[in-house]
């Protein structure tokens, strides 16, 4: 292998083919194809040690991953419905699906090796895991109400980890208080907290099951995290209310109606632990500073919106449409629109925005139409050219790069090249 | 467009077993006497052979026939796995073996040899059953450890070599293994499973850019020698902005000056005297020390194998490969290295070199030089592998890799090599670009010499 080592001047002549690629592209203009079905976006997660993003859909069963370093993209069929919630846990991916079971699959090797399920399982939403003593266990939410009309909540059952077993089942306390149903769990502290569309957040023993509190709220609650910096949960609800439940006191404190519409998902800024960001069926997502939820911005879409993660400080949010949208939440008070990532069953694109390159592993997403006659470039020469607009430093524009090995490659928005008129500093630093 | 030479990187089964059918005796210890075997091999032989060899246990009885080692056997044995396994997964035939490399990649995923290996519990049992024949046969039961030979012999690429040159080893060393070192030989074995697989993807790239080269050498080296002068200009335009630059005659001063310097740090002083191999992130000391060991035992066979090189000054002379092959080793064992997996990757490298001469040689009819290979020390690490570094290792080969496939374009140019369409537009934008960059030179030129202009006005 040549050895890698950085010269200076490297970054200066990937500019210079950036510039003559700019202009090369600047007669043309590139979009996705019109006639791309997507499938909806349900859940998002991202892998950190693998910088691998997993992506499931509202009408599809496949879970992809898609290498943020490579580029590549792989995907598991092994559920038959929509996979409502994913995750990596050891190495392994969990999914919560509406075909009633909970898999658990190798990240590298995309093996199954578990199926976590019985006959009295209805759809599942989401799940965690925790380990307790010297023992890993997945907690599984599912509508068994689906299955049983004479069960009028949602249960929680206790999986063993290494091989399956169901330790346990919780039925969560309360009725359905709508249609739509939605439950969440979370383990914190040898605590289990099971929040249900009854309003009830419901507080068990992890190991045994023991019932230990619960509290109501007459609302029908959506989602939950636990904030540690603040020792409380923070719980959502189909109405547009976030919801602050104290860890020590063991009781909600405080609440705020931050939405206009079901608040579906709410996650912690990583590298901030005091600001939050929740998504919506309002198609916005809100940044809010702890611990009263203040609003510090606002992000709105056309686009009712299931799931939002935070990527270090890049914000991704999906929902009914097909697209991801990228922000740069670096600054929660000023977050910018970098572009989205439409993934399909089979590949996936990322477009920035206001850029005519893009990154895809298959250009067949893509058309390139003439800025002069605004016809579709067909044939060889379209191929050429979404060849050449085609480009992975688009990924790492929009997601950071993987490591030092890839400051070499520069990035296309580095432009020193306008000369005359670039600027002075840049070239004494020579 | 000119072709690169081929040298071939895997001795097939039909080879091996022509050479010891081709003997009248049992296959010696010794390696061949030069100048006493007959013409390179042809390919249209190797088809029968092959077909006459297809069971296991027909293998075992010739070799043992023929006076194979128990160790050779089990190489043969492999071999023919390897062979059924290209041919299913590949749909290439012995003959076809021998001329393509089995460890580059060719634009897949997978190179046969990381196909193999990954793919290898598919054909475990069936080995195991067929050694267990062999065993059987041998004079005396002892306990062998199957899968630790059997990684031993994957993970130093043994398979690969003429099995002639492979009598120095004993399958005794594989006996009464305790599961400490068992387990070490696996992750041995993973750890070569992720070197295959990525140094096939390097050699992919270092090929997709040669065939690159050679299919738009001219302007391939315009380009480059215009991007040559723009980097020059560059650091000339800082220079010119330097405040103790008044006039051209300073500025020509500075840029010769600075010229020198550049040109007396650039070459690199020999690795090997002044670098320890950074390898504790990864493994412990006496791990490293191995590694070093190894490097250095690969390179001396290396250049042992290609003696004719080092006296021989006859320019016509027809062994001029050898030339080559050196160089090219000198080049990677003194090549700088930054961390675990430069180092092994430079090992994968050198034993792929080392591969290439002994076939050489073998092809040639010449002598071989293979004690330091054989030493059993040489060939395993003490020290253990973590199987959450190994994965960090993966890592980290497959971000440089991302990050050379991204300097080098290899997906743009590989499209653009296959497609006879897509290459001559790209000559089209590639003519454009030549104009661009001159646009840019003649840029940066005007402005180098308003800068200078404008000192001299002040003064």
């Amino acid at each position: 292998m040549k050895p890698i080592i950085y010269n200076g001047n490297n970054e200066l002549i990937v500019a210079y083919k950036n510039d003559f690629i700019k202009s090369v592209l600047d007669k043309y203009s590139v979009r996705l194809k019109k006639n791309l079905s997507g499938s909806g976006i349900r859940s998002l997660w991202y892998h950190e040690k693998e910088n691998t993003l997993l992506v499931t859909h509202l009408y599809g069963s496949r879970v992809h991953l898609i290498n943020l370093t490579t580029g590549k993209m792989r995907y598991h069929n092994f559920h038959s419905k929509t996979v409502r919630h994913v995750y990596v846990h050891n190495n392994e991916i969990i999914s919560a699906s509406w075909d009633g079971t909970i898999r658990v699959v190798d990240f590298y090797t995309l093996k199954q090796r578990l199926v976590l399920t019985d006959a009295g399982m209805g759809r599942s939403p989401q799940s965690a895991t925790a380990r307790i003593g010297n023992k890993d266990y997945v907690f599984g939410v599912s509508y068994d109400s689906d299955l049983n009309p004479l069960c009028r909540s949602n249960s929680v059952r206790k999986w063993d980890l290494k091989d399956g077993t169901v330790e346990g089942v919780i039925t969560q306390t309360g009725e359905h208080l709508s249609t739509l149903s939605s439950a969440e769990c979370v383990v914190y502290n040898g605590y289990l907290y099971t929040i249900s569309d009854s309003g009830y957040l419901t507080v068990f023993d992890a190991e045994s099951g023991e019932w230990l509190k619960e509290s109501f709220i007459p609302r029908c609650l959506r989602s939950l995290i636990v904030v540690k910096e603040h020792n409380c949960l923070l719980v959502t609800d189909q109405d547009g209310y976030i919801h602050r439940y104290d860890l020590e006191l063991m009781e909600f404190t405080y609440y705020l109606q931050c939405h206009l519409s079901d608040v579906t998902s709410i996650v912690q800024f990583p590298l901030q632990p005091d600001i939050v960001a929740s998504s919506s069926f309002d198609g916005s997502v809100k940044i809010m500073s702890l611990p009263y939820l203040e609003e510090l911005s606002a992000i709105t879409t056309k686009n009712s919106l299931w799931s939002c993660i935070l990527k270090k400080n890049i914000l991704l949010a999906g929902g009914y449409e097909d697209e991801i949208l990228i922000y740069d939440a670096s600054d929660p008070k000023n977050c910018i629109l970098l572009g989205k990532m439409c993934v399909f069953d089979d590949s996936y694109a990322v477009c920035p925005e206001n850029s005519r390159q893009f990154f895809t592993d298959c250009i067949d997403n893509f058309e390139v139409i003439s800025l002069e006659t605004a016809e579709p470039i067909t044939g060889k020469n379209s191929e050429y050219l979404l060849n050449t607009s085609n480009s992975q430093t688009i990924l790492y524009d929009m997601f950071g790069l993987p490591d030092e090995s890839f400051n070499l490659i520069g990035q296309s928005k580095n432009f020193f090249a306008q000369l005359p008129g670039s600027s002075r500093e840049n070239l004494q630093n020579l | 467009m000119e072709k690169k030479a081929h040298f071939s990187d895997y001795y097939p089964l039909f080879l091996d077993i022509r050479d010891f059918k081709k003997r009248d005796n049992p296959l010696p210890s010794e390696p061949f006497i030069e100048g006493t075997s007959s013409q390179p091999d042809f390919p249209g032989e190797s088809i029968q052979t092959s077909r006459d060899k297809e069971n296991l246990e027909d293998l075992i009885i010739q070799s043992g026939l023929n006076g194979l080692s128990p160790f050779q056997t089990m190489i043969l044995l492999i071999k023919s796995v390897f062979e059924g396994h290209a041919y299913l997964t590949a749909n290439l035939l012995p003959d076809d073996l021998c001329k393509r490399e089995i460890i580059e990649n060719h634009g897949s995923d997978h190179s046969l040899v990381s196909s193999f290996y990954e793919n290898l519990l598919l054909y475990t049992d069936g080995l195991k059953e067929a050694f267990q024949l062999l065993d059987q046969s041998g004079s005396k039961k002892s306990v062998i450890g199957f899968e630790s030979m059997l990684y031993f012999i994957l993970s130093n690429q043994l398979w690969m070599f003429p099995v002639s040159v492979l009598a120095g080893f004993d399958i005794k060393m594989f006996s009464n293994l305790s599961s400490k070192k068992a387990e070490i030989y696996r992750l041995n074995f993973e750890l070569s499973s992720i070197m295959a697989s990525r140094h096939g993807f390097i050699k992919g790239i270092d090929d997709t850019n040669e065939q690159y080269k050679a299919r738009f050498r001219i302007y391939v080296l315009k380009i480059g020698s215009k991007e040559q002068v723009i980097k020059q200009l560059i650091s000339k335009l800082a220079i010119a902005n330097d405040p103790e630059v008044k006039s051209a005659e300073d500025l020509e001063r500075k840029y010769f000056n600075f010229l020198i310097n550049v040109q007396s740090g650039s070459s690199p002083a020999p690795r090997r005297s002044n670098q320890k191999p950074v390898f504790s992130d990864n493994y412990d000391n006496e791990s490293s020390e191995e590694v070093e060991y190894r490097l250095r035992q690969l390179y001396r066979s290396i250049s042992k194998n290609c003696r004719e090189s080092h006296i021989t000054t006859d320019p016509n002379s027809s062994l001029h490969e050898l030339d080559d092959f050196f160089i090219q080793a000198n080049h990677i064992y003194n090549r700088q290295t930054s961390d675990a997996s430069d180092v092994l990757i430079q090992q994968s490298e050198l034993l792929e070199i080392l591969l290439k001469v002994v076939i050489y040689r073998k092809n040639q009819g010449l002598l071989i030089s293979f004690t330091d290979f054989t030493s059993g020390k040489m060939m395993n690490y003490k020290g253990r592998p973590d199987p959450e570094k190994l994965l960090d290792l993966a890592r980290q080969l497959d971000n440089k890799i991302g990050a050379l496939m991204l300097i080098n374009h290899t997906s743009f140019k590989a499209k653009h090599i296959a497609d006879e369409e897509l290459a001559e537009i790209h000559v089209k934008y590639l003519k454009q670009e030549l104009v661009f960059l001159d646009e840019r030179i003649s840029e940066l030129i005007s402005e180098i010499d308003e800068v200078i202009h404008a000192k001299l006005n002040l003064v």
